[in-house]
């Protein structure tokens, strides 16, 4: 038993800690070291944010801002974290939210050389607010399952449409493109309130307009 | 080419900006439209009660995502005449949500007559509670149609966690106080009669129990509350003049007791869906209750 736990000890230090491994050998083959560092930092780099984009309204905040990334073969798929802020106005109190977002593009249809139009956005995100007088779970003060969903969390369903800009190469700057998007969302409490013929789709429909630059 | 398309998204924003689909949050959408409705309406009613010796109002409640019957109650009762104001009874909204007191408040205000509103529990959720007293007003108020005295108790207790007394007594010995001194120096109109609305009525799981008798203690101290021999009958539709009257929703079904065997007795009301709303009548010989479907 002890002999398999070292054997196991040095193996997980040998994983863990590849530099060792190099540090010993590095006079014999420097390039192994730069190599994996070079590699180390492109799988890094393909981790930093593609986007960054600042919104207004929209149902998670009167202005968020944050970074996401694009991938997938055609970019068809993109993810975002954005950090909201609603000020008091009609409140007690102003307000911090934090969303995430999946969206699905499925077509790019180039205009021309510089103009691109996304025709349609689908996406879902969830968007929690921060406040005392929100809850994710009921308090305990509740009997069990009392009101049944949550004060703090929302799903929303979106869609919409995007209309992205190139900027020529010598005129750029922090940014290769500009994407101007809005988008119609509705949140799953409002879905349910829509149960009924007074209020249509057009009274629970809420919209945000944003602004998004490419990396 | 590319000021064109600048022009045009720059006249998409300006056209989608006239519309008032920009929502921030749904616990905080802009609240538009008429605010404060409680003692606006309230000043209505004591204006138009005036010398009355006979009042008689509609009590609806527990209209949270029921809009379509909320509708038709709206419409049923304007289509009689003899209503002088009406009672939503609590629960307004379902989540609290801003949009869904606006929803609401914009149905009620196709009544002809004018109406106020309890606060319930659901109206306390996230930001409900003081979305509730943007729109509605204190959650607590007392005022005279004709010889009578209306009271509407926030009694939600178990939303407030004791930030806020719940049920309110220092409102509550402070409207006895005002009654006392009125009736001394109006001999010639006297209030006789007092009915309490509530959205939860004591004993039940939003109640603070805990002071469920201590309530009763106050309120049987009212014109018109204070303890008799309990004559009501189940079958009979007319009350006596002794018989104290309490009205409450939140139980979604008609219920009828004499809780603290005083002679009081709670109306638990229907809730909205049931397609019911509840007319009271206050006259000389007491109150007269029908329930009326529409």
């Amino acid at each position: 038993m002890k002999w398999f736990l070292s054997n196991i000890s040095i193996a997980i230090a040998l994983l863990l800690c590849p530099q060792l491994m190099t540090a010993q050998t590095s006079e014999k083959n420097s390039d192994f070291y730069s190599d994996f560092t070079k590699q180390r930092h492109e799988k890094w780099a393909s981790y930093i944010p593609d986007t960054f984009s600042i919104q207004y309204a929209g149902g998670i905040g009167m202005f968020s801002a944050g970074v996401g990334w694009r991938y997938g073969q055609n970019e068809q798929w993109g993810t975002y974290i954005l950090g909201g802020f609603l000020p008091k106005r009609e409140m007690e109190h102003s307000h911090v939210t934090f969303t995430i977002k999946q969206q699905y593009t499925p077509w790019h249809i180039p205009i021309n050389n510089s103009i691109e139009i996304e025709p349609l956005n689908c996406s879902f995100f969830a968007n929690t607010i921060f406040g005392e007088e929100f809850w994710m779970t009921e308090p305990d003060k509740y009997p069990t399952r009392y009101y049944g969903f949550s004060t703090k969390l929302r799903f929303n369903l979106g869609i919409g449409q995007s209309i992205n800009f190139d900027i020529i190469p010598e005129k750029r700057r922090r940014s290769r493109m500009v994407s101007l998007y809005y988008e119609l969302s509705v949140c799953e409490l409002n879905i349910v309130n829509m149960f009924n013929r007074y209020i249509g789709l057009d009274d629970v429909v809420c919209l945000g307009v944003g602004i998004r630059y490419y990396r | 080419m590319r000021f064109r398309w600048f022009t045009v998204i720059i006249m998409t924003v300006l056209l989608l900006g006239g519309c008032d689909a920009f929502d921030y949050h749904p616990y905080s959408d802009e609240i538009s439209g008429m605010t404060d409705i409680n003692p606006k309406n309230i000043a209505i009613i004591e204006q138009l009660c005036k010398g009355k010796n006979e009042i008689k109002f509609a009590f609806l409640t527990d209209t949270q995502r029921h809009y379509d019957e909320t509708l038709d109650a709206v419409r049923h009762i304007n289509q009689r005449d003899d209503i002088d104001f009406v009672v939503n009874g609590g629960d307004v909204s379902d989540f609290g949500m801003v949009k869904e007191f606006l929803w609401i408040r914009d149905i009620m205000n196709r009544l002809d007559v004018p109406y106020i509103t309890l606060i319930g529990n659901h109206d306390c959720l996230g930001s409900g509670e003081h979305t509730f007293h943007k729109v509605f007003g204190s959650s607590n108020f007392g005022f005279m149609a004709g010889n009578k005295f209306i009271m509407g108790l926030n009694t939600v207790a178990l939303e407030y966690d004791y930030s806020e007394p719940v049920p309110d007594f220092g409102f509550i010995r402070n409207q006895l106080l005002t009654i006392n001194e009125w009736n001394s120096t109006h001999p010639e109109q006297q209030i006789e009669q007092t009915v309490v609305l509530m959205h939860a009525r004591p004993y039940n799981d939003v109640f603070n129990n805990n002071v469920a008798t201590i309530f009763n203690k106050f309120v049987d101290q009212f014109p018109g509350l204070t303890p008799a021999a309990p004559t009501f009958d189940s079958g009979a539709l007319k009350g006596s003049k002794r018989n104290g009257l309490c009205i409450n929703g939140h139980g979604h079904n008609y219920h009828v007791e004499d809780t603290f065997n005083n002679g009081i007795l709670y109306h638990q009301i229907p809730n909205i869906a049931e397609r019911v709303y509840m007319v009271f009548t206050l006259n000389e010989n007491g109150y007269e209750y029908e329930m009326v479907s529409f």
